[in-house]
């Protein structure tokens, strides 16, 4: 029966332990978070705040363009929508560059002696550590046009004038591919390591070939670690603030950019910038739902 | 519930349930343990041995029933409060601890002075023989250390019951059986109660005083090794201790001493009688294989079969017999005597059964 | 021999290159920085020979005091934010791990880890609001709150992975030798937990150091931790002593991973017992 046995060594001491932790994250998290989708529902004060008045305004304003005077028979206001749009897509792109790098970085690492896998591992770890903002800094210094890559690059007579990068979609994604590429390989490399390579043997032995093995046999048994890798790399690419802000200029704003504008930049529209948190959470809710469900729909078939 | 209680009984428990959710891992258990008993928890994983023990210890809670512990009533007691021992399965020695601190740890807790600690925990370890591993980690031990600072720890606060959860599965098995001996004479000189929880009949059968069979959260049968072995009560026990012909069976005729059970559609055999058993009965024939024998000159058949297979086992062989109705018959002949004839795949035998030694198991 | 054929099926060409242009991306932005921190010319683009003058420029220039200002300000809120985060998810993770199977332990888990699942820039954005509505001044206390709640997860995540690692029979046997909770608690689990609470202590710590956004948010006006300083310096262009800090931190975080790779190994050969 020694299955159906609880750890409960603590269980009468449930609550005081949980309490703590409880009440910090609901009094400082979920609270904050209902005050902002209230605050989305309010009118806009000019240099930031709210007046406590309800309003739609916020959410018209994003999906619906009503003319400059606001007199005009509504038509859709693409503006915002296609900077959500722009974004899952830099997201998206971003998580399939780091799945086809970090993929095979992650097996690699997996199948090495256990010393050789840990330097591996450390190596990967390290950038993790590094602070994001630093991180991206450097990236910009590197791809400016005057930056040491158009330097070089023109010096070896690869080119003749400095390929113009920052600023475009292309550094954005560089950039939020760059942030998050551990994310990407950490989760990969636990599957691939739990992974049993006895599976792989006994598809050679049935005539798989090599590829058709990693296809067949490998893919599905370390599915749930990219599966991980992908959600660690989507989220946080989807709300990035530092890769659109220092990599790119105005015409590749992302959610981040927008939301953080209506806060700290010149907008001031506090209630537009709840609103568009709101909508960013919703999203980034369903996303992680439905990784839920197919965890949940895994576990039943174990 | 005290007036109950006999001088000589360790522990005794009454109609014990143990549900978790819809599964029900007890049912219905009473049991009692003597002092000074070597007492054993036979049974399949999953057969509720293991909660029992737990139980025991104060690690899970009883859903109903009742439990006593030298007459007093324990079910609510925690576990920390109960003088009663545990010996893990896997040791669960602190690993940050020394052997020493880990097995002076229960007596610190109970807040003994360290004078007497040092003493205790010196006898202990001396008892074990490993007085000189006393500063090493558990860590640096081999298994068989650490299964003996186990025994150590436990049985360093003097409790009056040790409890034992499968202690000696980890073990290779050279070091097991000689680890089987060295227990049964620690509690033999310690003259402490065990209560010892395996699920390998052998390790059952040659340390126990009495065995507790259980399966599926019920108690089979308990008894001492031969009875459990001579006179198992059911069809579990008669097939999960030893090895056993079960052979689909009607009662012919009975009465107190000898009744008459159908063995093929010709042939019947006469064996010891049993109460509550009448005519017409239908149940199961338990012939040990080793109980069978060839028949030679000196002892007449019971009923012929046809050699169908001969495995050789080392110190004995296996025959397996195909008798007039299709039924197989395992018997077990010992390599020792090799009187006996010597026999080939579709040779036709002739078998001598010892009846006295068959038991009949109604159905349930 | 077998280990050789076992490598055969699994090895897969093209795969090594994968894992080297994996860390050259990852190090080529960072290698870069940091040489060119040590450049002479003020043109953060030409060669100039090795200096330190741009080290020297971060610790007594003219920018000087304002950057210890700020890389004080990050080091103690880390410090305290990661030391209320750990205590505050240890206990968590005993009451999560070690309290059986009770309705609602899955909500009681989304809800430590929902700080990790809401973007930044949300919690950034709530956390701004709600403070404005309680009318709490902006400032380091806000900073702090803030942190605390983010690093909650991120201190809880590897101090309840360690905890399941541990065998719960470790306590039961303290119990079953007359260890109160408490006792059960201080010296067995603890001990045995001790590298997941430094990992998660670690965790915790740089995490806070490395935010930028949620900082941004509610720090108020003059207070500023490194990244906010660092960002407000960039902007008005990449300058060398900005390459000068970016080295130290980077070589700040370097130290902080060898301790808690350490740490993790250590704890794992302790475990082995």
């Amino acid at each position: 029966m020694s299955g159906l046995v609880e750890k409960s060594s603590f269980g009468g001491l449930r609550k005081p332990l949980l309490l703590p932790a409880w009440l910090t994250i609901g009094f400082f998290l979920v609270i904050p978070v209902l005050t902002m989708l209230v605050y989305s529902f309010l009118t806009k004060e000019f240099r930031g705040g709210v007046l406590w008045e309800f309003s739609l305004a916020a959410y018209d304003q994003f999906f619906f363009d009503r003319g400059l005077f606001g007199d005009e028979p509504p038509k859709i206001e693409w503006t915002y929508i296609n900077i959500f749009w722009r974004s899952i897509v830099q997201a998206a792109v971003a998580t399939l560059i780091c799945l086809v790098i970090g993929f095979p970085t992650a097996y690699f690492i997996a199948t090495r002696s256990p010393q050789t896998r840990n330097i591996w591992l450390f190596l990967i770890t390290v950038p993790y550590w590094v602070n994001l903002l630093i991180r991206t800094v450097s990236m910009k210094f590197l791809i400016r046009d005057t930056g040491p890559l158009n330097h070089w690059l023109m010096q070896a007579g690869i080119i003749d004038s400095p390929i113009h990068m920052i600023n475009t979609n292309f550094a954005v994604q560089l950039g939020l591919f760059y942030s998050y590429l551990p994310f990407m390989v950490l989760p990969i490399y636990a599957s691939v390591e739990r992974y049993n390579f006895s599976l792989s043997e006994a598809s050679a032995d049935l005539y798989a070939g090599r590829w058709t093995t990693l296809r067949r046999i490998v893919l599905p048994s370390v599915k749930p670690g990219i599966i991980a890798g992908c959600i660690l790399v989507f989220v946080p690419s989807l709300g990035a603030f530092l890769a659109p802000d220092l990599l790119g200029g105005a015409k590749t704003f992302m959610i981040g950019t927008l939301i953080e504008e209506q806060f700290k930049g010149a907008a001031g529209n506090w209630p537009f910038g709840a609103a568009a948190s709101m909508l960013l959470l919703s999203l980034v809710m369903v996303v992680l739902l439905f990784y839920a469900s197919s965890q949940s729909k895994q576990a039943l078939h174990h | 519930m005290t007036e109950h209680h006999q001088e000589n009984v360790a522990v005794a428990a009454n109609s014990l349930f143990k549900n978790y959710g819809s599964v029900e891992a007890l049912k219905d258990v009473s049991l009692s343990i003597n002092d000074n008993e070597f007492f054993t928890l036979l049974g399949p994983s999953g057969c509720g041995k293991t909660t029992l023990l737990r139980i025991i210890a104060g690690f899970e809670a009883i859903t109903a029933g009742t439990l006593f512990l030298h007459g007093k009533n324990i079910a609510d007691l925690p576990a920390n409060k109960r003088p009663v021992n545990t010996v893990f399965q896997n040791y669960s020695l602190f690993p940050h601890m020394s052997v020493a601190d880990n097995v002076g740890f229960g007596l610190e807790m109970q807040g003994k002075d360290k004078n007497q600690i040092k003493q205790r925990t010196h006898e202990m370890l001396e008892l074990v023989q490993l007085g000189e591993y006393a500063d090493r980690k558990p860590g640096q031990l081999s298994g068989g250390q650490q299964q003996r600072v186990a025994l150590a720890r436990a049985l360093a606060p003097q409790p009056e019951v040790l409890l034992l959860d499968e202690p000696l599965s980890a073990l290779d098995l050279k070091l097991r059986k000689a680890m089987r001996l060295e227990l049964k004479q620690i509690q033999e000189n310690a003259g402490i109660t065990f209560i010892f929880v395996t699920h390998d009949q052998e390790e059952a059968l040659t340390m126990s005083d009495r065995i507790a069979v259980m399966s599926q959260g019920e108690l089979q049968q308990l008894g001492t090794a031969t009875q459990i072995y001579q006179e198992p009560r059911n069809r579990f026990v008669a097939d999960f201790i030893g090895e056993s012909n079960l052979i689909p069976t009607t009662v012919l005729s009975s009465d107190i001493h000898t009744m008459r059970c159908k063995l093929t559609d010709s042939i019947s055999i006469a064996i010891p009688g049993k109460e509550s058993v009448s005519e017409g009965d239908q149940g199961e024939l338990c012939i040990r294989p080793e109980r069978i024998r060839l028949s030679n000159a000196d002892e007449s058949a019971n009923l012929e079969g046809v050699v169908d297979g001969i495995v050789y086992l080392g110190t004995d062989t296996q025959l397996l017999f195909k008798l007039d109705d299709q039924q197989t018959l395992s018997v077990r002949t010992q390599n020792a005597d090799n009187d006996g004839p010597v026999v080939e795949v579709g040779q036709r035998v002739g078998l001598h059964i010892d009846e006295s030694s068959c038991r009949f198991l109604p159905e349930s | 021999m077998k280990t050789k054929a076992l490598d055969q099926i699994k090895r897969y060409p093209g795969f090594f290159p994968m894992a080297v242009l994996c860390l050259f991306l990852l190090y080529t932005p960072l290698v870069i920085v940091m040489i060119y921190s040590f450049n002479d010319s003020p043109s953060i683009t030409l060669w100039g020979g090795f200096s330190l003058r741009w080290y020297e420029d971060v610790f007594f220039g003219l920018e000087a005091a304002k950057l210890r200002k700020a890389a004080w300000n990050s080091v103690s809120i880390a410090a305290m934010a990661a030391i209320c985060a750990t205590t505050i998810a240890t206990a968590a993770a005993v009451g999560m791990v070690r309290s059986g199977a009770w309705r609602g332990k899955t909500a009681s888990f989304a809800l430590l880890n929902l700080p990790i699942m809401v973007p930044e820039i949300v919690t950034a954005v709530a956390t701004l609001i709600f403070f404005s509505m309680i009318g709490f001044k902006a400032g380091y206390a806000t900073i702090l709150i803030a942190h605390v709640v983010f690093c909650i997860p991120f201190a809880y995540l590897p101090i309840a992975a360690r905890l399941e690692g541990i065998d719960s029979n470790y306590e039961q046997a303290a119990l079953d030798l007359y260890a109160t909770r408490w006792q059960a608690f201080k010296r067995v689990l603890l001990p045995l937990l001790a590298p997941g609470i430094i990992s998660g202590f670690l965790l915790a710590f740089i995490i806070s150091l490395d935010d930028f956004i949620i900082t941004n948010f509610v720090k108020g006006a003059g207070v500023e931790t490194l990244p906010t300083a660092i960002y407000g310096a960039i902007r008005q262009g990449i300058k060398p002593n900005i390459m000068a800090i970016s080295t130290l931190m980077l070589l700040v975080s370097i130290l902080f991973v060898t301790v808690s790779y350490f740490v993790g190994r250590n704890g794992e050969k302790k475990h082995e017992g």
